[in-house]
């Protein structure tokens, strides 16, 4: 190849490779899990309208260990959404794979940082789930003293032994399982028991002495109790 | 009272107020009316602008001259008050229209764009509506009569979603000299409603001219019952009450009770709370209730349930207000065993932790109402509302609850949802609404309702072993969702479609979609994937690509029809996409029936899985098709309770066989419990326990095959007819206990005992069978046994027939079998079954 040619591919590339920086801009990701923790194998698809319903106008290479991926686009507007596939093929996600919901609006008209958490239902299901920070469910079971699930018996629980009428927290009457729930506010401690008629007898003849854990504010705890 | 909305602007001109609340209403041109109540007679002649919802309650009428123009405009709002239809703004009779159009002056309603479904429609709600001249356009639809009478003449309807939609057996419609043209859809007439159509035309409607589809109905939940004699033991007007505040006995209100933060309401089991009607703003909606802003404790017993309800003398939907339960999320309030009815709202609370368990609620405009809440809702019946339960932007557990017989039985909006294990049945409009939010649906039934489930806007969503079926028009619907899952449903039987699908991207996985009338997908825009169902038995297509994008299709079960004959794609319309159907099985992929309960009419075809006992309740019928193989788990078995249509043909037999096939007693039994009406035929029972078990039972059993069971078939009184089939390789082929029946033409062969009769077999008649070689006897009577068998002309095989039987003659006490003439020659018996 002559001088001349070489030189003018290279001015050609040159000019090519400027145009495309000038034109174009990254975006740098960083995917988490629900828990904080980075997430890698991730891929990030860029659309060009909110319909992300369809295949991508760009897509990422994978999050690498420290959860972060890159991608450089033409600059513009887009919708990103982040998906984790196990299987690695692309299409519609498959029971367990991870993605990051409604579609984020990006702008790249320069170079941007952001991030993604990712999630199965099951996870962004606890995720959304609303809060009551003062409040602690308590589930279990009531059985009778042969071990049997009592069906048609409640939980109370009050803040002293002494319980002048109705007790303060109630559940609601078990299934056939026995199955009970019982919120309680977080950070105290309670006197509980149970019974199988309502108001409960006034001298009851077992309470349990029982804290709630106040950093413990949303977790669900079993005990076991037994019906007089 | 808390109904902060549709209520008139304070910022009318005076002259409308004055002309509103004039003794006889005449509205000149133009007017805007916002959501409205009618209050008096009125007559609306000129420009009519309506912004928002019209109520014409019962006893009042609304006129309209002719010459009338009635623009309706597009809702702003996509809330719907519990005493209206729509979201969109509708005007709604539950007095009397007059519609006065003259062939000069024709009366006109219209939406205000133009754009059809902009606007409800013209809902009569067990009113009356006469009306004569008179168009209507752009409605989503432009009649809706629930349970209404309606005489409409010379009336236009055109350019709307729906023409006339009738519901209701107490839907009375005479039609005349009317064109119905143009809509999407032309004339429905559901769950019963009558229509007379003279001189009209109905045609060009672009999706269907007319549908026509009747709801099977679901027993009515059972009744609690209440206390109507015991005294008023305390009457409230409005009051606060500070700490705990106990009620028993039979309470009367007649105000606002409020209980601050702080402060209990305890209601003891038994307890009659009753609630007089105040209703100042004339709206016809009582306001008397109760505001607890502290805690509800409303424990009742199964025993002693606890009512809320109306304490006028005829009562009725709207008389109070509500338990309105607000800011009160520290302790979980209670509703328990209750039964709440002829309220506005029966539950309404916000920013609260609430449980409602084993309640009935019923003949309210809304059965809950929540928002920001925390909700667990188990074991109740909602039946007989407008609107079953409306929430958002909360966190509910919602299991085992039946929502039945409500306009709408559940809608929900932003909602995290795990439900379970409910029945949403023969709702008028849709069973179960879902928007936004993160959904998981697991075991429900969503049954005979005009629409069955409607998804919206959903980026989480887990919908799995789920019954959508029998629907009026459509099973699931699916629009703008992207990521969630619909696997293991069925989604059969539906009016119109199975499954629609509108701009989605999801997983369509190992569905039993079939025996739907028309469709069992359609499909505008789809990016997702559809594999490893069972796409069979379609009225007229598996799946119906109405759009330009292409749908994947891989690897689905086509029935017995080439795929190409039952897709609708780009291979018949070029404008149409394609749908990929590539690596079509064969044979059916195997499905595990979902629910424990068949409680409706179900075929099954293909390979159905029993994965635990299941039941046919007694309204409901088991149709299963020809070549069906029903598979049962271990220990697992049939309870037809209702009835079981099993007839295959020769060529195509249905089995009934066990997962392992190795051994009898594997399963359970197919147990008949009054199941008159039941018909089995060309079908075989291996490897059960007993194959068939029939109690009070009239039933027909003809040309099958019962072989490696404990036992073929066992009755108990009838009458039972078992023909042309075979018993072979049972320890026991038949036992009859107290039976009536007759047995002949089968062969009964190669089994430890070929019958044996129990108890009273005098009932029996026993001929022209082939019964030989059967190990131990041929006939064993039973030790109970004191009567003589009648089994005479059978043939017993080469060997003398008293040697094979163990009768009076073995041990003197018993019955005697009557063998006496028989048979030298084999008979020729059905199934092919000859020695």
């Amino acid at each position: 190849m002559k001088p001349l040619n070489l030189a003018l591919l290279a001015l050609i590339f040159v000019f090519c490779h400027s145009y495309v920086f000038a034109e174009s801009a990254t975006l740098k990701a960083g995917i988490r899990d629900i828990n904080g923790k980075p997430v890698a194998g991730v891929k990030l698809f860029l659309y060009e309208s909110t319909n992300v319903r369809k295949p991508a106008d760009f897509i990422s290479v994978q999050s690498d260990e420290r959860g972060l991926t890159v991608i450089t686009a033409p600059r513009g507007r887009y919708w990103a959404v982040a998906r984790l596939k196990k299987d690695s093929l692309y299409g519609p996600l498959m029971p367990g794979d991870k993605h990051s919901g409604e579609p984020v609006e990006i702008d790249l008209s320069d170079n941007t940082e952001t991030e993604f958490i990712v999630a199965d239902i099951l996870e962004i299901g606890q995720k959304k789930r609303t809060n009551t920070p003062d409040t602690i469910r308590v589930r279990g079971r009531i059985f009778d003293k042969e071990g049997n699930p009592v069906a048609n018996a409640y939980v109370y629980a009050h803040g002293t032994k002494e319980i002048e009428y109705i007790p303060e927290y109630l559940s609601t009457w078990t299934d056939d399982k026995g199955d009970y729930i019982l919120y309680l506010p977080s950070g105290g401690t309670f006197f509980v028991g149970s019974a199988l008629k309502f108001p409960p007898p006034p001298t009851p003849a077992l309470l349990r002495e029982f804290a709630t854990d106040s950093s413990k504010s949303d977790i669900v705890t079993d005990i076991q109790l037994i019906v007089n | 009272m808390i109904r902060p909305t549709k209520i008139m602007k304070i910022n009318y001109p005076t002259w409308l107020f004055i002309t509103l609340f004039s003794s006889l209403l005449i509205l000149g041109s133009p007017f805007i009316s916002h959501a409205l109540t009618l209050e008096k007679d009125t007559v609306w002649q000129g420009q009519v602008k309506i912004s928002e919802d019209i109520l014409v309650p019962k006893g009042l009428t609304l006129t309209i001259r002719p010459g009338t123009s009635v623009k309706v405009a597009v809702a702003e709002s996509t809330k719907t008050d519990p005493e209206y239809m729509s979201p969109l703004t509708e005007i709604t009779i539950r007095g009397t229209l007059r519609v006065e159009g003259t062939t000069k002056e024709p009366v006109v309603f219209s939406g205000e764009d133009n754009k059809n479904g902009n606007w409800a429609g013209i809902v009569i709600d067990r009113g009356v509506a006469v009306m004569t001249c008179f168009s209507i356009k752009n409605a989503e639809t432009a009649i809706n009569s629930l349970d209404g009478n309606l005489r409409m003449n010379e009336a236009v309807i055109r350019d709307n979603r729906y023409g006339l939609v009738l519901q209701g057996n107490g839907s009375h419609t005479l039609q005349e000299n009317s064109l119905i043209t143009g809509n999407d859809y032309g004339v429905f007439t559901l769950q019963g409603a009558h229509l007379v159509t003279k001189s009209s035309r109905l045609s060009g409607n672009r999706k269907k001219d007319s549908f026509v589809a009747a709801a099977k109905e679901f027993p009515p939940p059972q009744v609690i019952k209440t206390s109507e004699n015991q005294p008023v033991s305390r009457r409230y007007q409005d009051e606060v009450f500070r700490g705990d505040m106990v009620w028993q006995g039979r309470i009367e209100v007649a105000g606002t009770i409020r209980v601050p933060q702080g402060s209990r309401l305890i209601i003891m089991p038994g307890t009659v709370v009753e609630f007089l009607k105040k209703d100042t703003n004339g709206d016809g909606i009582g306001e008397n209730g109760l505001m607890i802003q502290g805690r509800l404790v409303a424990k009742g017993t199964r025993e002693e349930p606890i009512i809320f309800r109306s304490a006028e003398k005829d009562k009725s939907m709207g008389d109070w207000d509500s338990i309105n339960i607000m800011d009160s999320a520290g302790g979980q309030n209670l509703v328990e065993n209750c039964l709440i009815e002829h309220a506005y709202r029966g539950l309404h609370f916000h920013f609260s932790n609430v449980a409602v368990y084993d309640s009935h609620i019923t003949q309210n405009y809304r059965g809950i109402q929540f928002q920001e809440s925390l909700v667990d809702m188990k074991g109740n019946y909602l039946y007989g509302n407008k609107s079953g339960v409306q929430g958002r932007d909360s966190d509910l557990l919602f299991t085992s609850n039946t929502l039945q017989n409500n306009y709408v039985g559940a809608n929900f909006f932003r909602a995290t949802i795990t439900a379970n294990g409910n029945r949403i049945v023969n709702n008028w409009k849709e069973g179960l609404r879902i928007r936004e939010g993160v959904s998981t649906l697991r075991e429900n039934l969503v049954d005979g309702n005009r629409q069955g489930t409607l998804l919206a806007d959903m980026f989480y969503g887990s919908y799995n072993r789920n019954s959508f079926t029998n629907n009026l028009e459509t099973g699931l619907a699916v629009r703008n969702a992207d990521n969630i899952e619909v696997s293991n449903n069925v989604i059969a039987s539906n009016g119109i479609n199975g499954l629609n699908v509108q701009d989605s991207r999801f997983l369509v996985k190992s569905n039993q979609i079939t025996d739907n009338a028309e469709r069992g997908i359609g499909v505008q825009s789809f990016d997702g994937l559809i594999t490893e169902n069972n796409l069979a038995a379609n009225g007229i297509y598996a799946i119906d690509l109405d759009g330009p994008g292409n749908v994947a299709a891989p690897a689905n079960w086509w029935g017995t029809d080439d795929p190409a004959r039952v897709i609708l794609d780009k291979r018949r319309e070029s404008s149409r996409g394609s749908v990929s159907n590539e690596r079509a099985c064969d044979r059916p992929f195997r499905f595990t029936w979902p629910l424990q309960t068949v409680s409706s009419d179900t075929t099954w075809r293909g390979e159905i899985i029993i994965s635990a006992n299941t039941s046919v309740m007694n309204n409901a019928t088991l149709k299963i098709e020809p070549g069906t193989t029903v598979r049962f788990a271990r220990g697992t078995g049939l309870l037809i309770k209702g009835r079981m249509l099993a007839e295959g043909k020769p060529e195509q037999k249905i089995v009934f066989t066990s997962i392992e096939k190795k051994s009898a007693s594997e399963w359970d039994e197919i147990q008949l419990e009054y199941a008159t009406g039941s018909v089995i035929s060309n079908c075989i029972f291996e490897y059960a326990n007993w194959g068939l078990h029939s109690h009070f039972t009239n039933l027909t059993v003809s040309n099958s095959h019962f072989t490696n069971n404990f036992g073929g078939m066992r009755f108990r009184s009838g009458p039972v007819e078992i023909k042309e089939s075979v018993f072979e390789h049972n320890s026991i082929g038949i036992r009859s206990y107290i039976g009536n029946a007759v047995i002949r033409n089968n062969v009964i062969a190669r089994n430890e005992t070929g019958i044996f009769v129990r108890e009273k077999g005098g009932g029996l008649s026993i001929t022209r069978n082939n019964i030989f070689d059967n190990s131990n006897y041929n006939i064993r009577v039973g030790d109970f046994n004191n009567e003589d068998v009648p089994a005479r002309d059978n043939w017993w095989g080469s060997t003398e027939p008293l040697a094979t039987l163990f009768d009076g003659r073995s041990e003197p006490g018993i019955g005697n079998v009557l063998f006496e003439p028989f048979s030298r020659e084999p008979f020729r018996t059905g199934t092919g079954a000859s020695p």
